[in-house]
């Protein structure tokens, strides 16, 4: 691949993209259907979580050594088993990124621009992002740092504005229904985003300063973790569990409310244009692993004439994907879980295994390599 | 290559000055073709025949006549026993600064075309050119693209020691470089490279000398033909060489570490590497308090959203997002348009492209004519246009604004690069409202963040952002706050303020 490295800083931005971008669209409503008043409760377990699966993911980052993810696999496995366990990772990665492409569409077309065709949205979507895949996670890294400042200007801005609308009530009574629901709920939000994580193994190797690396995710995790709790808190507190739990995107849906001084209103699309930045970053993200994963996967020297080739796969891929927003619904709030979890934790540990099995290996061989030649 | 080589064999195969006067005389007569301004003027000096020859208009008459000339013909010390003429000459009878002794035609042509004054001996295969060039030049004047309220308003010229003279008098370091050049075929032209030693780069220095060396072209009229050659970014609508004809802006650019290229014949010095911020800056931001050139920078800014987005914001509100214009606006905007038989696009590409046009005219006609264009402007994209129906007045109020918008920038190349990119945002608004700006946003920052100049991040400091250089981004520190220079130019020489300069 390019020689392309990132900070951690950039990294860290790219990592609270990730975590907010779609999630803050898809994740409020689901977990209003099942913890209700809740919800925030269960979506700060879900944090935690994350924050235990990014120390693990630090731990897989540590044993593959500057590898991605796709190479320490093939290097762990061989050839053959290697590619076969690829072929799950990334197909997880390829439909994840689908699915974020339906997710954007799905938003625009309801809420922004009705009349225009769904295809055509995403095909826009998609060449900017191929775009930005093209001109490699240097560039990614830096219009992360561009965009940063102006989403956190607007997210305070949406959370001072809506401070008035407040009513404390609408999270009474807490834990009402017991500690099941909000711990069901909770896995929802674990599922998406915190174990598409993963795809950031892809991404660790090209970042600068191993040291701070670490740190940096974990940080990028917790913030984007508490942005998303904020939003989801702030969805009930000012639409109370029943409006969050029936609109499609609550977290837009709530701008709606923001009143300045009878003169500014309608900011509920800067809220979107927010909402479209980091969905922007997130799909960017998973196109640029794709695509080199891909790359690595069939041994080529450079991502870019893959990237239009998959762009097409994943505009088919996403229309076809679900045929409406309730079966999209379901499919978070109960398929999706399981299928992250197998891709984002269970794969990962046979990887991680493989490798500290791989390195024992190798160890001895040294070993002996030395012990022969000292001999 | 080739044609180097070329020069090199028939330097050594006719080239050389030969003994006799006469058939030097002849050469230099059937080369030149019999110029009109070719003036030859033989005289004797100690009963040896000699030849003075210069290009009229080219050189300096006064120091012809009175150095020259008269020194020769006049004041010439009385003969000495076994004394070479030529030698004596050059050392003790040319009260000229630069004399050098020349041996082949080329190098003498070049000289006597670049206003040097040439003398011949007989009996010598070697000549002395003297510097004796001065010609009609405009003078230092004030500056007519970039004016400025405080500040030096003296602007470079077209002549080349003027201009390096007047950034010496702003930097008076003896590590101040000048490196000659000569590049173009035909031109000749003489560029020069100036930096400060051990503050600029020297990667940024060589670079600049390899991509200077590289160019074989005829002909070098304007720095804009150095811009194209020596530019990063060939296919970007974004300039990455800085120019300037003011030398305080150039001279402080080259305090921050960076370096100037001077072409001789246009008062437009480039400055490299230049990111994105400098043109949105200007050196009057340095001279008025700090909290004015704040203040203006932010407005620049915002200019720059506005000169970029409104037409196509406009366009995206009208024909796709009516529900986010507040109701009254929104009864008032739509009474306005009723009468329009265009969709909003077709209105705005009309209204923007008149605009485009007369402020083209306005540039090229000449100045009397000019306040006639701007009448008849104010009329069509005021008035009539609106009275006929063609366009509502709030088209007319956003073409206005975006157009002073766009009269903000201290840059005139970074204002071209903002109203080229307002028509396909225009087109992307029209298409895919709100969206497609946002796309074509996104698509902006990602081709501004992949742009580099010689080496340098173009959206440094922002992106990498640099914590230490943002005092002079967005926010200009007063001067005894800027201690360092930007890193993002050099990260040689770092300090400028001794901290103790300012103390209560």
């Amino acid at each position: 691949m390019d020689n392309q490295s990132i900070s951690p800083r950039q990294f860290m931005f790219l990592v609270i993209l990730f975590t907010v971008g779609s999630s803050i669209l898809i994740v409020p409503s689901p977990l209003a259907i099942q913890a209700k008043q809740d919800a925030w409760i269960s979506i700060s377990i879900s944090v935690l979580a994350g924050l235990l699966l990014t120390l693990f993911y630090n731990q897989v980052a540590k044993q593959m050594q500057n590898k991605t993810f796709v190479q320490a696999t093939i290097y762990a496995f061989g050839n053959w088993v290697g590619r076969f366990l690829l072929v799950f990772y990334l197909s997880f990665l390829f439909i994840l990124g689908a699915l974020v492409l339906r997710n954007i569409g799905d938003f625009m077309t309801t809420e922004i621009i009705p009349q225009t065709p769904l295809q055509y949205t995403h095909i826009l979507f998609l060449l900017v992002v191929i775009w930005g895949a093209f001109l490699g996670l240097e560039v990614l890294g830096r219009s992360a740092e561009m965009f940063m400042p102006w989403v956190v200007l607007f997210l305070l801005l949406f959370i001072f504005a809506l401070l008035s609308e407040v009513n404390i009530e609408n999270l009474q009574p807490y834990l009402g229904d017991g500690f099941t629901p909000v711990f069901s709920a909770s896995t929802v939000v674990i599922g998406t985003p915190f174990l598409e994580l993963v795809i950031f193994l892809m991404i660790t190797p090209y970042v600068k300063d191993p040291k701070t690396k670490q740190r940096a995710w974990i940080i990028g995790v917790l913030v984007g973790g508490i942005i998303l709790t904020m939003i989801t808190l702030f969805c009930i507190l000012v639409l109370g569990s029943d409006l969050t739990a029936l609109n499609a995107s609550p977290s837009y849906q709530v701008a709606q409310r923001i009143n300045i001084a009878d003169f500014l209103e309608g900011l509920e699309v800067v809220i979107g244009i927010i909402w479209m930045l980091t969905i922007f970053f997130k799909l960017a993200i998973i196109y640029y692993s794709v695509s080199i994963g891909v790359a690595q996967f069939l041994t080529m020297d450079d991502h870019r004439p893959l990237l239009l080739p998959l762009g097409m796969g994943m505009i088919v891929l996403s229309i076809i994907a679900y045929p409406d927003v309730a079966y999209f619904e379901t499919f978070v709030s109960e398929t999706w879980f399981p299928y992250a979890l197998t891709h984002g934790l269970i794969l990962p540990v046979i990887v991680w295994v493989g490798l500290m099995i791989r390195g024992m290996i190798e160890r001895k061989k040294n070993n002996k390599k030395s012990n022969s030649q000292s001999s | 290559m080739k044609r180097k080589s070329k020069n090199r064999k028939s330097q050594t195969a006719s080239n050389a000055l030969t003994p006799n006067l006469e058939d030097n005389l002849e050469v230099i007569k059937t080369s030149m073709g019999n110029s009109s301004d070719l003036v030859i003027r033989r005289v004797m000096i100690h009963q040896t025949p000699a030849a003075i020859i210069y290009m009229d208009g080219l050189v300096d008459n006064n120091s012809v006549q009175n150095f020259i000339l008269e020194a020769l013909m006049l004041e010439m010390p009385t003969e000495k026993p076994n004394h070479n003429l030529f030698e004596s000459i050059k050392e003790s009878a040319l009260p000229i600064g630069e004399a050098e002794e020349i041996d082949c035609y080329n190098e003498l042509f070049e000289r006597l075309i670049s206003g040097e004054t040439i003398l011949l001996l007989e009996q010598q295969s070697k000549a002395i050119a003297a510097s004796t060039k001065g010609w009609r030049d405009r003078g230092v004047q004030e500056t007519t693209s970039e004016s400025v309220i405080r500040g030096p308003k003296e602007s470079f010229t077209e002549t080349m020691r003027t201009n390096t003279a007047l950034i010496r008098r702003k930097i008076k370091d003896s590590n101040l470089r000048m490196e000659p050049k000569k590049i173009g075929t035909k031109t000749k032209t003489d560029v020069t490279v100036v930096y400060l030693e051990g503050t600029a780069e020297s990667e940024v220095i060589d670079e600049v000398n390899r991509r200077l060396d590289q160019i074989d072209i005829d002909g070098i009229l304007e720095s804009g033909y150095l811009e194209e050659f020596i530019q990063d970014a060939q296919y970007s609508p974004f300039p990455t060489v800085y120019n300037s004809e003011k030398p305080d802006a150039i001279a402080g650019g080259i305090l921050e570490g960076r370096v100037a290229i001077i072409t001789d014949g246009t008062p437009n010095v480039l400055l490299v590497p230049a990111l994105f911020v400098n043109f949105m800056q200007s050196s009057e931001d340095y001279y008025q308090r700090a909290d004015i050139g704040t203040f203006v920078r932010i407005l620049r800014l915002f200019c720059f959203f506005v000169a970029l987005f409104m037409p196509s914001i406009y366009i995206a509100f009208t024909t796709f997002h009516q529900e986010m214009i507040p109701p009254p606006l929104l009864i008032s905007l739509a009474a306005q348009r009723e009468g329009v038989p265009f969709p909003a696009l077709a209105e705005a590409l009309m209204m923007e492209l008149t605009f485009e046009v007369l402020r083209e005219a306005g540039v090229r006609l000449p100045k009397p004519v000019g306040s006639a264009v701007s009448i008849v402007g104010a009329l069509v994209l005021g008035q009539a246009a609106v009275q006929a129906g063609l366009v509502s007045p709030a088209m007319v109020i956003v073409v206005s604004i975006t157009a002073i918008c766009s009269f903000v920038f201290p840059a005139y190349n970074l204002a071209i690069s903002v109203r080229i990119l307002r028509f396909p945002l225009m087109l992307l608004a029209a298409t895919f409202g709100l969206y497609g700006i946002i796309l074509g946003m996104i698509a902006m920052v990602l081709h501004l963040c992949s742009l580099k100049s010689f080496g340098k991040s173009y959206m440094a400091p922002f992106a990498p952002f640099m914590p230490k250089d943002q005092k002079d981004v967005l926010v200009r520190f007063p001067h005894w706050g800027l201690l360092s220079r930007p890193s993002s130019m050099t990260k040689k020489d770092q300090q400028r303020v001794d901290s103790t300069s300012k103390e209560n």
